[in-house]
């Protein structure tokens, strides 16, 4: 038979096999012969196929590293993930501006009453004046706390007012708020920023107490003070421990209707000097202390 | 037709088919569809390979596909895929003699009109394995949509494959065919 006739009858015969192929099933004897004989086959096309696949296949690397698909659910997730954070950000803001308030606070005091310095007296408040803005404090501690007159009285970083009349067991303080008194103070930023104040900041202005346990101060027009800022005792004519202790919270700053150009800057004493249990005395020791 | 540039632009299709196939899928409700390079490489030779060739070159083409193809369980099916570009050819070797071969265009057309052949031929033979066998597992439906619309994927991408393949036809050696600007 010549090689031409025998053509035809190899390709029908191939086109059967592979006919055949496409249908025997894969399990059983036949099948794993048929899977393995295939599978072997196909390790070997994979195999020559696979060095220039590899460099195509990087084009594809390339595309997924610059355009990674981005879900519409994994949008909402990560967004209210970044409002969930957004919202413990402003808290711990929050709370990092309390904190460096309350820092200031602490080292003001640490600079003023330096422990080797001074000796604090913690007298309990037994009375109080009965005129209405209870101005006069009575404290169980006298001349035998070795209280003198003119020591001054504080609350933590606030000021309340200072020591006028000494007893044996007992004196009388009087506060910052007392009818008549008059005390010069700045106006500063609650929290002290890093940066020196601006000369605006810098300037004096002086309050006067008023019956309702208010300090006002009238000031030129372009006094810089916010409410919220803090008033700082800055008074020769009190010792200079008490220099730079708070008096109060600015809780208005209006325009005077009787005074043009100037405005009327009201500070609170806080904490409410009328509620006070006990208050500190702070007793410079010997040889120490401050003038 | 030159068979040693036939296998060696053979491989760089079947390359392209194995090497692109994550890059150029798109995700779609059949599942992803991928581009069938291999299909507009066969209907280039189905448009200037002799008959006998054309035959011979699809087979080929269909058998790697085919060894190329993995089902579930990794099980390797010899025969839908080959079966399917013999049906394919068929196809090319009808239409061939009423288009204008030289023209990108005409390639994009008939690679949509082979592709359905092949992928009618193959996904049947796929349909039927599913009566008595475990492989192939997914609905013959749900190939079919792939598949077509894989073939329209490939037909849009063949265009710009098909000018450049033109400018080779000198390489391949095709008797009878004549380049030149009318």
């Amino acid at each position: 038979m010549r090689l031409p006739a025998l053509r035809p009858l190899l390709t029908y015969g191939l086109i059967l096999a592979v006919f055949v192929c496409a249908f025997v099933p894969t399990d059983g004897g036949l099948g794993d012969l048929y899977q393995g004989l295939s599978k072997r086959l196909r390790g070997v096309a994979v195999f020559a196929v696979q060095p220039i696949a590899h460099v195509f296949s990087l084009v594809g690397t390339l595309r997924d590293e610059q355009k990674r698909p981005v879900y519409q659910q994994d949008l909402v997730a990560a967004n209210e993930l970044l409002q969930l954070r957004q919202g413990e950000i402003a808290r711990l803001r929050a709370e990092n501006q309390r904190l460096l308030k309350e820092n200031a606070a602490l080292q003001k005091l640490t600079e003023i009453f330096d422990p080797k310095l001074n000796d604090y007296v913690r007298p309990t408040v037994t009375g109080r004046s009965a005129d209405p803005a209870g101005a006069v404090l009575t404290i169980n501690a006298g001349r035998d706390a070795q209280l003198v007159e003119g020591l001054i009285v504080v609350s933590g970083p606030n000021l309340l007012g200072r020591v006028v009349e000494v007893g044996g067991r007992s004196a009388s303080v009087e506060l910052i708020t007392a009818p008549g008194t008059r005390i010069n103070a700045h106006i500063k930023p609650a929290v002290w920023p890093a940066d020196a104040l601006p000369e605006a900041r810098q300037r004096l202005c002086q309050f006067d107490a008023k019956p309702d346990g208010t300090l006002e101060a009238i000031v030129e027009e372009d006094f810089v003070a916010e409410v919220g800022d803090l008033a700082r005792l800055e008074d020769s004519d009190w010792p200079y421990a008490a220099r730079g202790m708070v008096l109060g919270e600015v809780v208005a700053v209006e325009d005077t209707e009787e005074l043009a150009l100037r405005k009327r800057v009201v500070v609170r004493p806080i904490p409410s000097v009328r509620f006070l249990g006990r208050v500190t005395v702070v007793v410079p020791r010997e040889g120490g202390g401050t003038p | 037709m030159n068979w040693l540039v036939f296998t060696l632009f053979g491989y760089l299709f079947l390359a392209m088919h194995q090497g692109l196939a994550g890059a150029l899928q798109v995700e779609t409700n059949w599942g992803l569809v991928v581009p069938q390079f291999v299909l507009v490489y066969a209907v280039y030779l189905g448009f200037f390979a002799p008959r006998g060739a054309v035959m011979w070159s699809w087979g080929l083409l269909g058998f790697a596909l085919d060894l190329l193809t993995v089902y579930t369980g990794g099980a390797v099916l010899i025969g839908p895929c080959t079966l399917g570009m013999l049906a394919g050819a068929v196809v090319v070797i009808q239409l061939r003699a009423m288009v204008l071969r030289t023209h990108p265009i005409s390639h994009g057309f008939c690679v949509a009109l082979c592709g359905l052949g092949y992928v009618l031929v193959s996904v049947g033979v796929l349909a039927v394995r599913r009566f008595y066998d475990a492989v192939p597992d997914a609905s013959p439906l749900g190939m079919f949509g792939a598949q077509l619309l894989a073939v329209l994927y490939t037909a849009a991408l063949s265009v710009p494959i098909a000018w450049v393949m033109v400018k080779l036809l000198p390489v391949f050696g095709f008797q009878g065919v004549k380049l030149g600007r009318r």
